[in-house]
């Protein structure tokens, strides 16, 4: 007995006391792998003097192990330019001045280059211009020698916009002029740039007007000759169809610098995208901030702007061929300290003009500020918000909408349905693989001047999304917000099959008891056959 | 004769078909369930029954049987009367976690992920539950890894990262959280009584960490503790490509 409460004694002693214990792992993938190592260093090939303010540099490309991000310029060991091309055209130089040029390679994951070998050349005297006879241009030659001259010219007219894209056979400046008379009176646009390619784009245009222009030359020595003149007619609304926004438009910040990327839409007639800058509320035109870039290409820096402001919102509209103009895709960034969560920072900002992502909702929701909605700003009902797909039309009271993730779709509220005075209407879908992140688009007019819509290019993958339209007042408050879910879903073809069950299924899904009595009746009659088979035998 | 026979068969085979019926309905019958749990039979005894008085409910069962000791790694149970002498404590979570979205090595960008354990016990002291990772640093990737998030005594109200940095830490939530996780709302952890959700960041040391504590008995309820995982990268942190993996513990221990 003695032994046994000491054995009792020492087994108290020694239980450790129950604990519970669960083991888990916590997996995080990485992709695309880091990227430590440099492009190779280009070599500088040419730098020509063009002008007296001009000296043209050309240069070889340079290779990267992942993707060459672009080049920058350096000046006499400052940096003056970045660009994805070639060559670049350094103007605004001081005539009969000698400068020295180098470049350096960036990856995409600003990898730098050593710098290129370096040139040095010196701008052009300034020329001494000889007395005019009168002040009026003259389409005579102003010194043969160095005369303009036009080689190729094509316009392309759009609704509102025209393009003219001409070449010279030698590096000009280019002016062009235009209006609704000869006197081109309406306006000019003057390139600072000797090159022989040129691009411009005459905006602001009425559709299906009569404009007439002018395009005048200026060589090396500031000599102009008008190379041509003639006049373009705009196309009219009826034929204007707005080109699908650039997807996945999003502004980072990288230090004081902000890079930007976007993916262009595909199958389309894409002329150029412009990106906009402005830092007072996301630009509603082309012509509404600083161009930070324009051209064919998907990613920009734009460097230096988050140390004068923040935040930044910008703008990208896509421009087809025939000069038609997308409603924009739009993305903002803050300067902060570190690359801290964008999320938490805008969660942390003023509610102005803020684009949040949206959360997942179960159902359509809809929301009106009342105290800032007065009697005159009339707001949709949200049987008047649409989503337009493939002809197929759903409104954002919907709780089943279904689009097809491979197809562009449309957001659209009709003009008559919404106030004129309101400052804009941007529309956010969230990304359905990653719901962190949105894209936000910009509703316009559109052509016909019926609605506002934009029109937001495929998502290229499937699962449940949401769409939210914010309404914004002249004091860039929101005012009304809708929100719907969506399901971005592959869509079979037709096959002329019907999705509706079939039987056996039809009859368990509507009559589950005459499914059951089927099977109990079915039982009985297979013991009553054995039975009697039974009693026959024996 | 043959109407009688055909009659006497129809009633066996009623009889046989409600018997194969019922039989059917046993396989799948059950005396409480809910989405987690299916209770199959409250107890198994040949003898006892209730006994009262003005005071008290007794019940005393005579040969129970399934009794004992049960565990597993989440579970710890004692089945029986005489069995619950010790208190009883039971661990359950939402297992492995899959952190969303994949980072971008070259870009960087930001991944989170969540558990969730519910610790149940009838100690009348209450529980602790503590943290711990397998590696140091915590999550690894072969001979690669991504640091610990370091804010250093005292938890941080933001999750940060610089464009050179690649961290990986933790902010537990829930009613036990202990007070070096609650902040005071406005920016500041260890101070004053708030959850605040998304804050209070630490790293995922390999010693034990205490997240949460209950201070009395919880059953059948239980308190749940969140756990949520963040992993921010930046983008020129230089953080190799691979499946990056965190092997944690978890332990629920009664006071």
């Amino acid at each position: 007995m003695r032994r046994l409460v000491v054995f009792l004694l020492l087994l108290t002693l020694i239980t450790t006391p129950a604990h519970a214990q669960v083991d888990f792992d916590i997996q995080l993938t990485v992709t695309g792998g880091t990227d430590l190592l440099p492009p190779s260093t280009p070599t500088l090939t040419t730098v020509d003097p063009v002008a007296s303010t001009q000296i043209d540099l050309t240069w070889t490309a340079a290779t990267d192990t992942v993707a060459v991000g672009g080049y920058v310029v350096f000046r006499d060991g400052s940096d003056i330019a970045t660009t994805t091309l070639l060559n670049y055209s350094d103007s605004g130089l001081v005539a009969s001045t000698t400068y020295s040029y180098t470049v350096r390679a960036f990856d995409t994951s600003f990898n730098y280059s050593s710098s290129s070998n370096a040139l040095a050349t010196t701008t052009l005297a300034v020329p001494v211009v000889p007395p005019t006879p009168t002040s009026t241009i003259s389409t005579q030659t102003q010194g043969t020698a160095s005369r303009v001259v036009l080689d190729e010219l094509f316009i392309t007219e759009g609704v509102s916009t025209t393009s003219l894209d001409l070449t010279t056979a030698l590096p000009a400046r280019i002016e062009v002029r235009w209006g609704r008379t000869a006197a081109y009176e309406l306006g000019y646009v003057t390139s600072n740039l000797y090159l022989r390619d040129h691009s411009i784009l005459i905006t602001d245009l009425e559709p299906g007007t009569r404009y007439e222009y002018e395009i005048i030359g200026y060589n090396a020595r500031d000599r102009q000759t008008v190379l041509k003149s003639g006049s373009f007619t705009t196309l009219s609304y009826k034929v204007a169809v707005s080109p699908t926004n650039v997807s996945q438009f999003v502004a980072i910040q990288n230090g004081e610098d902000v890079d930007l990327s976007w993916r262009l839409p595909v199958g389309e007639d894409i002329a150029q995208v412009r990106v906009v800058r402005s830092h007072l509320g996301f630009p509603e035109f082309p012509n509404d901030g600083a161009i930070a870039y324009q051209g064919d290409g998907e990613s920009v820096k734009d460097r230096g702007v988050l140390g004068q402001f923040s935040p930044v919102y910008y703008t990208a509209f896509v421009y087809d061929q025939q000069g038609n103009i997308s409603s924009g895709a739009v993305a903002m960034v803050y300067r902060s300290g570190s690359a801290s969560d964008n999320a938490e920072s805008a969660d942390q900002s003023s509610s102005r003009e803020t684009i949040k992502v949206p959360e997942l909702v179960p159902e359509a929701t809809s929301t009106i500020d009342k105290k800032r909605v007065t009697i005159e700003m009339k707001m949709p009902e949200p049987r008047e918000v649409y989503l337009m797909q493939n002809g197929k039309r759903y409104v954002f009271g919907d709780n089943d909408i279904k689009l097809d993730y491979s197809q562009n779709f449309t957001v659209l509220v009709p003009y008559a349905a919404v106030a004129g005075n309101l400052k804009s209407i941007i529309v956010t879908v969230l990304n359905p693989t990653n719901t962190r992140q949105a894209q936000s688009f910009l509703l316009r007019l559109n052509p016909d001047r019926s609605a506002y819509e934009a029109t937001v290019g495929a998502l290229g993958v499937v699962g449940r999304s949401q769409a939210k339209l914010e309404i914004y007042d002249y004091q860039a408050f929101v005012v009304a917000t809708y929100q719907v879910p969506i399901s971005f879903v592959e869509v079979e073809e037709e096959t002329g099959q019907s999705d509706k069950p079939i039987f056996p299924d039809l009859l368990f899904e509507h009559a589950p008891w005459l499914f059951g009595g089927i099977i109990i009746l079915i039982i009985f009659i297979i013991i009553l056959f054995y039975l009697i088979r039974l009693k026959r035998n024996g | 004769m043959k109407s009688l026979s055909f009659l006497q068969s129809s009633w066996q085979s009623l009889v046989l078909t409600v018997l194969v019926l019922a039989l059917l309905n046993i396989a799948s019958a059950q005396v409480r369930s809910s989405t987690n749990y299916q209770l199959q039979s409250d107890s198994i005894n040949v003898g006892g029954g209730f006994s009262s008085s003005t005071s008290y409910i007794q019940e005393s069962t005579v040969g129970e049987t399934a009794t004992g000791l049960s565990a597993s790694a989440s579970y710890s149970l004692r089945a029986g009367y005489q069995q619950m002498q010790e208190v009883f404590l039971s661990l359950a979570s939402t297992g492995n976690v899959v952190m969303s979205p994949n980072i971008s090595g070259l870009t960087g960008g930001l991944s989170n992920g969540q558990s969730t354990f519910t610790v149940t016990t009838d100690s009348p002291a209450g529980y602790q539950l503590l943290v711990a990772a397998e590696g140091d640093p915590a999550m690894q990737s072969g001979a690669n890894s991504i640091a610990d998030y370091d804010p250093g005594a005292t938890p941080s109200f933001f999750f940060t990262y610089g464009a050179a940095d690649a961290f990986f830490g933790f902010s537990p939530e829930g009613v036990d959280i202990v007070q070096l996780f609650m902040d005071d709302g406005g920016g500041n952890c260890n101070v004053s009584a708030i959850d605040t959700a998304n804050a209070c960041w630490d790293g995922l040391a390999n010693t034990s960490q205490l997240i949460a504590e209950g201070s009395g008995a919880n059953h059948p309820n239980g308190a749940t503790t969140t756990v949520k995982f963040r992993t921010g990268v930046g983008g020129a942190a230089g953080v190799v490509a691979g499946v990056y993996v965190a092997t944690t513990t978890v332990t629920a221990l009664p006071l």
